[in-house]
């Protein structure tokens, strides 16, 4: 398959919900209004890590609200995140619990007539506390060996008895690291710190369940995984899955915190099926604060090079707080180690990593799942070595990068595929030349108090996790399509718009594929009654896997179209093909080479029906058999006020690399909103624990949780994107994915702008103005890296040293 | 347990129509004049504040008004942010001001906060603290005596007394703030350093000069956000006083603003930090300020 020309693909169109989205009737979770319907509000802890002793809801019950404890939801351990084989994914969550281990931690619920009567009712239920020593940090974590954060956990059916909090660990090693760092002739080695940001999706996470005569339930959920979500409801409850409708909704943002079934949706399920009415949850923003972050990690890098820049060894060591639960960071372990290994190809490999417990917000996957953070450590690390060798990054990093043809780790050790299509290059020269990279200037040139800087950095993220072989991860999409009598199409998946036009996207390839005009190809609406399962729209998959299985749906109803033409045409299968008529607004078949032999596709359907043929129609579950990586590069050009610490964003020359581009505007849009969290992310996002309190610092207020707004950013002629040419012959019609590969590298682009303004490289991200102005000052001292304040004794060296397994 | 969804606290509510009526009001038990709500209703709803009774003076003709007249700008209790920030007088005359409202929050919030609000809510880093003390302004306070109004009036150095405090009394309101005609030769601006455009001041500072020739006469500095009510700086003012301005002499006269300041550490900056960029902010402030005094460009000499 080659690229050709497109009708849809590669052109703008209106998207098919923006009338909806912008005039405010699109429906989202939290418009989803039912007869009888009761608000439900969640309890949440006040402590850290403490017990129930005793929990009082009669006054909420004597006011008229239904409240759910521990004691009224099913006593199961679960992982709120499906997407891993049952053998890798540990099981730590109750759906409420007689011990809470967040401050924010849901432990009871009640539901109401009323908002106001239920958020009156919970503020009637009496607890009386049993305060456990917390933690709010790994290191104290790791000391504990008592009063952990859990006892055990499950795998499976077996208990595994957790010590020192460390939730679980993951190593790699590949050929011979030590014999690899002797023949190294350069080694850098640094420790970098990434920030516990917060998703701060426009839309709390929401839920409304309604309880059905029949013994099942009806969910409308803020959630990316349909399927998931009902499997886990059905567990859980003990509901068979045909009476448990998940229904899509529009979600108000996710950025990765609904590719797990969010507690508040088991919560509202369990509150429902107790009052016997419909309930809504809408969570509050300080309620919502607590449910999820990015995860944190903390890790040193070691890399080592010969003179001609060759890479001969690498050793990574991570450290992950994760919070109160596991959300599945036994993948995400995977993860940090199959990035650095697809970033840049070396031999000689050593990795550790460690997830613990602490006493907070549990961490999760959030856009680009463990890749911004490895990829600013190791970005960071190759602009050092590049420096070191007197070599340009650009050239040090062509020379380096795991390209076309080698071996692409979409989603940790278990996930590969070769890589065959790579726009790396041309996103690297073509970047350089729009950013003017010839003329910058080292940090020594630069004078005076603004200065500014130009960095770069370059990252992928994965399309989906799909491979030859299956690993832990399950990647596959249902899917169907249907030619309507008129000749209008029904597309029917359960994937979801994150709000980058997947569902557009999917519709363009049928309409291609189909030569039908893309206004007469409907998303039809989708539940988990009447789609097939879908493993979830995340890890930049929704392109890539799920219009691969639309295409190929779409592909099989046109063969049953196609037959049915055939006997009205009198002309075989093969001769025949198909194209938008667009004066008659209309598909047409039209039999090759005879061009005036044709019937619209309205014709052939009503045809069929009235000869009671059949409906063209075809359903089918695919699953792409490749995960090719999504390249993006980042110029970046900052200004640093050396006194205030302020960094402005100048200018943004921004390459991405995803095959054939189906959407070009939104595919753009993504670009923009990628960078704009990974800027968020080098300069400004995180959230701190109050260490006595267990409590947010920012009291889970977005007062305090700030993030870039629209003045903080270069305007649109600031803001260069580009497109590399490459067909991804894996892909449907040679499409990549896009989302996670926008933000992946920004943070590591900024940062080494920073440092082509300053001469200091950051290894902790945010870099804040407070850091900045007290390494400038501590640069007129000689300290050329800047590392964040800490403890002396608390290093990662010393608690991997506890670890006797290691 | 408190939600930013909904408020249960109990409180009545009252739109008066007179001044006399919210000041009679406001001598109840947990009265709270409530005018924007901008900061009030946050209180609230975050359980820092638990008023028995709203007094709206939003509906108080009295309240809303504003005018320049004999050298004095008057502005109404009830008058809203938006409608000043584009105010051609406050534009020409009170640029520092002008700046100021700009600067504070979002459209959405200056549709509804008043200037009052902002300066008797009492926050060490209100962004119209600073300008209106260098302007000298005064607020006008009222209260009942008996079934008179009596109105005192403070200068607003006066005003506060700590974080969330003022010298306001049981019954008493702001019903104005005064600010007098800046003289001739004189100029002010307004700078603020923040996480992020839209935001809370890390340090806010006003400038404000009387230029003499190619000196300056005299100079008021206020400073918000480093010390637990928003300060005139006097030890920079001094020095800058009588000064012949050049970019190293100014510096140092900023430098001088830490023996004024007693900034803290919290979760949107450290006291270091506040120190070092108010001095930074100061010098900043000054090169526009002496600009529209009238000054010629300051040279590096």
């Amino acid at each position: 398959m080659e690229k050709r020309d497109y009708h849809y693909l590669g052109k703008d169109f209106p998207r098919k919900d923006g009338f909806a989205r912008v005039t405010g009737k699109e429906v989202y979770p939290s418009d989803v209004a039912l007869n009888g319907m009761f608000f439900g509000k969640i309890l949440r802890s006040p402590h850290p890590h403490a017990k129930i002793k005793s929990i009082d809801t009669s006054e909420a019950e004597k006011m008229g609200a239904v409240c759910i404890t521990y004691r009224d939801v099913p006593d199961k351990y679960f992982n709120v995140r499906l997407v891993s084989v049952p053998r890798s994914t540990y099981m730590d969550w109750q759906i409420l619990s007689n011990k809470v281990r967040q401050v924010g931690e849901p432990f009871a619920a009640v539901a109401a007539e009323t908002e106001e009567l239920a958020q009156r009712a919970a503020e009637s239920v009496k607890v009386e506390w049993e305060i456990l020593p917390s933690y709010l940090n790994t290191e104290d974590a790791m000391n504990a060996t008592e009063n952990l954060i859990h006892d055990h956990v499950y795998l499976e059916d077996e208990k595994i008895e957790i010590k020192n909090n460390i939730a679980c660990m993951r190593e790699l090693t590949e050929g011979d690291v030590t014999a690899g760092f002797k023949e190294a002739d350069v080694i850098v080695e640094n420790e970098f710190v990434t920030p516990r940001v917060y998703h701060c999706q426009l839309e709390p996470r929401s839920s409304v369940c309604k309880p059905e005569p029949d013994g099942g339930v009806t969910v409308w959920p803020s959630t990316q995984a349909l399927h998931n979500t009902r499997i886990l409801i059905g567990e859980l409850f003990d509901i068979p899955l045909n009476k448990v409708n998940v229904v899509r909704v529009t979600g108000g943002g996710h950025f990765g915190s609904g590719i797990h079934t969010n507690r508040v949706i088991l919560i509202n399920v369990a509150l429902a099926l107790k009052a016997g009415t419909p309930v809504k949850i809408i969570p509050d923003r300080e309620g919502d604060i607590y449910e999820h972050c990015r995860y944190p990690v903390r890790y040193t890098l070691k890399v080592g090079a010969k003179k001609d820049g060759t890479l001969v060894a690498g050793e990574m060591k991570a450290l992950v707080d994760i919070g109160s639960h596991h959300i599945q960071a036994f993948a995400f372990l995977g993860v940090l180690v199959g990035w650095w290994h697809s970033l840049y190809r070396c031999k000689n490999l050593k990795y550790k990593g460690i997830a613990v417990y602490t006493n907070k917000a549990p961490s999760c996957a959030m856009q680009g799942y463990g890749a911004p953070q490895v990829t600013f450590g190791v970005e960071t690390t190759m602009s050092m070595l590049a420096e070191k060798l007197g070599m340009d990054y650009l050239e040090f990093r062509l020379k380096n990068y795991v390209g076309l043809g080698e071996t692409f780790w979409g989603q940790g050790p278990t996930v590969r595929s070769t890589i065959r299509s790579d726009g790396v290059e041309e996103l690297i020269t073509r970047g350089a030349e729009l950013i003017g990279w010839n003329n910058r200037q080292p940090p020594e040139k630069k004078t005076g108090r603004y200065r500014r800087g130009i960095g770069m950095a370059r990252g992928f993220h994965t399309s989906g996790t799909g491979a030859p072989v299956p690993g832990e991860v399950k990647d596959y999409t249902t899917a169907m399509v249907k030619i309507n009598e008129d000749g209008s199409v029904d597309v029917l998946t359960s994937l979801m718009d994150q709000g980058g036009g997947t569902l557009d996207a999917a519709a363009k390839l049928v309409a291609e594929e189909l030569g039908v005009p893309f206004d007469k190809v409907g998303i039809s609406p989708a539940d988990t009654r009447s789609t097939g399962y879908d493993v979830c729209t995340h890890a930049t998959r929704g392109v890539y896997c799920g219009g691969g299985a639309v295409l190929e749906v779409a592909r099989k109803a046109k063969e049953v179209l196609l037959e049915y033409a055939s006997r009205i045409l009198e002309a075989p299968v093969h001769a025949l093909k198909t194209r938008p008529d667009l004066e008659r607004e209309q598909g047409e078949v039209y039999v090759d080479g005879m061009e005036e032999k044709s019937i619209t596709i309205a014709e052939v359907a009503q045809t069929a029906m009235n000869n009671d043929w059949g409906t063209a129609i075809f359903a089918k579950s695919h699953r792409m058999i490749a995960c090719p990586p999504a390249f993006t590069t980042f110029f970046v050009e900052v200004e640093v006020d050396t006194e205030t610490g302020r960094v402005t964003i100048e200018r943004v020359v921004a390459g991405s690399d995803a095959g054939v581009v189906i959407n070009p505007s939104l595919a753009r849009g993504q670009i923009h909103g990628g960078f704009y969290r990974g800027a968020g992310m080098a300069l400004l996002e995180d959230t701190h624990y109050d260490e006595k309190t267990g409590r947010l610092t920012n009291l889970g207020l977005l007062t305090d949780y700030k993030m870039l707004g629209p003045e903080d950013l270069p305007d649109e002629e600031h803001f260069q994107t580009f497109f590399a040419n490459t067909y991804e012959p894996t892909g449907p019609m040679g499409a990549k994915g896009i989302g996670e590969a926008a933000l992946n590298p920004v943070p590591a682009a900024v940062a080494s702008a920073i440092q082509n303004a300053t001469g200091i490289w950051f290894t902790k991200l945010p870099i804040l103005p407070e850091d900045i102005v007290k390494a400038l000052r501590q640069k007129k001292e000689g300290i050329a890296t800047f590392e964040p304040e800490k403890d002396k004794n608390h290093t990662i060296e010393r608690e991997f040293l506890k670890i006797r397994s290691f | 347990m408190s939600s930013s969804r909904i408020i249960t606290q109990d409180f009545d509510y009252i739109k008066a129509v007179s001044l006399g009526e919210a000041l009679e009001s406001l001598a109840k038990d947990g009265a709270r004049v409530f005018a924007g709500g901008t900061d009030l209703l946050n209180k609230i709803k975050t359980a820092r504040d638990n008023p028995k009774l709203l007094v709206d003076i939003t509906g108080i003709e009295e309240l809303k008004g504003f005018s320049f007249s004999e050298g004095c700008l008057l502005i109404g209790a009830a008058v809203r942010l938006s409608f000043l920030e584009d105010e051609k007088v406050i534009t020409e005359r009170y640029p520092a001001l002008h700046e100021a409202i700009k600067s504070l929050g979002s459209v959405q919030i200056r549709n509804m906060a008043t200037l009052a609000g902002n300066l008797c809510n009492a926050s060490p880093i209100a962004d119209t603290a600073p300008p209106l003390m260098v302007y000298d302004a005064e607020v006008e306070i009222s209260r009942l005596h008996n079934t008179r109004i009596e109105k005192r009036i403070i200068s607003l150095k006066d005003f506060f007394t700590g974080p969330g405090q003022t010298v306001l009394q049981k019954g008493e309101m702001v019903t104005g703030v005064r600010v007098p005609e800046p003289m001739a030769s004189s100029g002010a601006a307004f700078g603020k350093i923040a996480r992020v455009t839209m935001d809370l001041a890390k340090v806010n500072c006003a400038v404000w000069l009387k230029r003499e020739e190619a000196v300056v006469a005299e100079a008021r500095i206020a400073v918000g956000g480093a010390a637990p009510v928003p300060v005139r700086v006097e030890k920079v003012e001094k020095a800058l006083a009588g000064m012949r301005p050049s970019s190293k002499r100014i510096s140092q006269a900023a430098a001088l603003v830490g023996e004024n300041l007693s900034p803290i550490s919290d979760v949107r900056s450290t006291a270091k930090y506040r120190t070092d960029t108010a001095s930074v902010l100061i010098r900043d402030t000054f090169f526009p300020a002496w600009k529209r005094s009238g000054g010629e460009e300051i040279t590096d000499e």
